[in-house]
């Protein structure tokens, strides 16, 4: 089953199957989680909106078009709608933890690791940065960057799954590179 | 720059172009100020965002999501609501103050000069007053209706709107 397509699996998961979804998860679960991470901010948040985005997908897979559906452009529209309403419920400030947080020992383990202590503290202080830069980033464009760059979708694939015009989005992406290039100048960009 | 070249740019970058356009555009770039620095300045961001590198969920969230989807965790169907007289008094109430303002409106239209020429007209023949008059308040109610519906719609598309972001 393993080798199966999404539009496969999809298909077994619309009849309840667990062993479907359980591959569509691990397939999955890694880019979402990272996706939610970025846009939330915050770890504990990105874990509980992992969990409660693969839930939607379990109770929605009746409404997953398996004739002409795309499962990773729905899974990220699910994802996206489930941390904007999320956001927007709680009202947070769309802002990330700070930088001692991001540096954390708690959060070690979960990171690339790097042999040198020296090393690792400087790339910790940068991811810590990057973090920080799109953080102040209009959720918006943040929302774009974050799928172009990190998931690699393309712009035909983000309009679809932000239901936004392609030229807009374009445009967005170029104020928010623009922003982010002002935001991380300190970094030498 | 504007924002012709510049989707031109993203296109070639992240690789969303045809041969020959990207052949072209290259042969532009190399030309151009403006087109090289925004390709750099797409390089530059792409090399730093990059060390963001991904982190990985705690490995018991599948288990989580079993839980959240397993026939146990679906909440039972809910029970139709107890009998209550609540709302049937309540429609008993509006009901009598409908009424009785109908009523004491035709009182006081019955009394108006224009009503005794309005009394031989077949309408109100078929009617009577109070039948006019409930056909009255029914119009006037169904105007303020549809006048309202505009509103009441751009209204909840606005906070719909409000809330999905």
């Amino acid at each position: 089953m393993k080798d199966h397509s999404d539009k496969a699996l999809m298909e077994l998961v619309v009849n309840r199957n667990t062993e479907a979804f359980k591959i569509l998860y691990h397939r999955y679960h890694i880019q979402i989680f990272n996706f939610i991470r970025r846009l939330a901010g915050r770890r504990e948040l990105a874990q509980d909106l992992l969990q409660e985005t693969f839930t939607r997908v379990w109770f929605a897979a009746h409404t997953f078009d398996l004739k002409r559906g795309n499962f990773k452009g729905w899974i990220y529209k699910i994802a996206l709608n489930t941390t904007r309403n999320e956001m927007s419920k709680k009202q947070y400030e769309y802002h990330y933890e700070d930088w001692s947080q991001i540096c954390g020992t708690n959060l070690e383990p979960y990171l690339a690791s790097t042999d040198q202590p020296d090393s690792k503290l400087f790339q910790s202080e940068l991811r810590a940065k990057i973090a920080e830069a799109l953080g102040k980033l209009n959720p918006l464009f943040r929302e774009i960057i974050l799928l172009k760059h990190y998931q690699q979708l393309k712009f035909r694939e983000i309009a679809e799954i932000t239901n936004t015009p392609e030229g807009t989005l374009k445009a967005r992406f170029h104020h928010g590179i623009a922003r982010l290039k002002e935001l991380l100048e300190p970094l030498e960009l | 720059m504007d924002h012709h070249n510049k989707n031109n740019i993203l296109a070639l970058f992240y690789q969303e172009t045809t041969g020959q356009n990207q052949q072209k555009f290259m042969q532009h770039i190399q030309q151009c100020e403006s087109c090289q620095e925004y390709l750099d300045t797409l390089k530059k961001t792409e090399s730093l965002l990059n060390e963001w590198t991904d982190e990985i969920p705690l490995t018991d969230s599948f288990d989580a999501i079993m839980q959240n989807i397993s026939p146990i965790a679906i909440r039972p169907k809910q029970l139709p609501p107890d009998f209550s007289f609540r709302p049937i008094i309540h429609i008993a109430f509006a009901l009598a103050f409908i009424v009785i303002s109908i009523y004491l409106a035709q009182t006081k239209i019955s009394l108006l000069p224009f009503w005794q020429s309005l009394k031989d007209w077949w309408l109100v023949q078929a009617f009577g007053g109070f039948g006019i008059v409930i056909i009255l308040f029914f119009c006037i109610g169904t105007f303020i209706t549809l006048a309202l519906t505009p509103i009441l719609f751009l209204k909840t598309r606005q906070f719909n709107n409000a809330i999905s972001y």
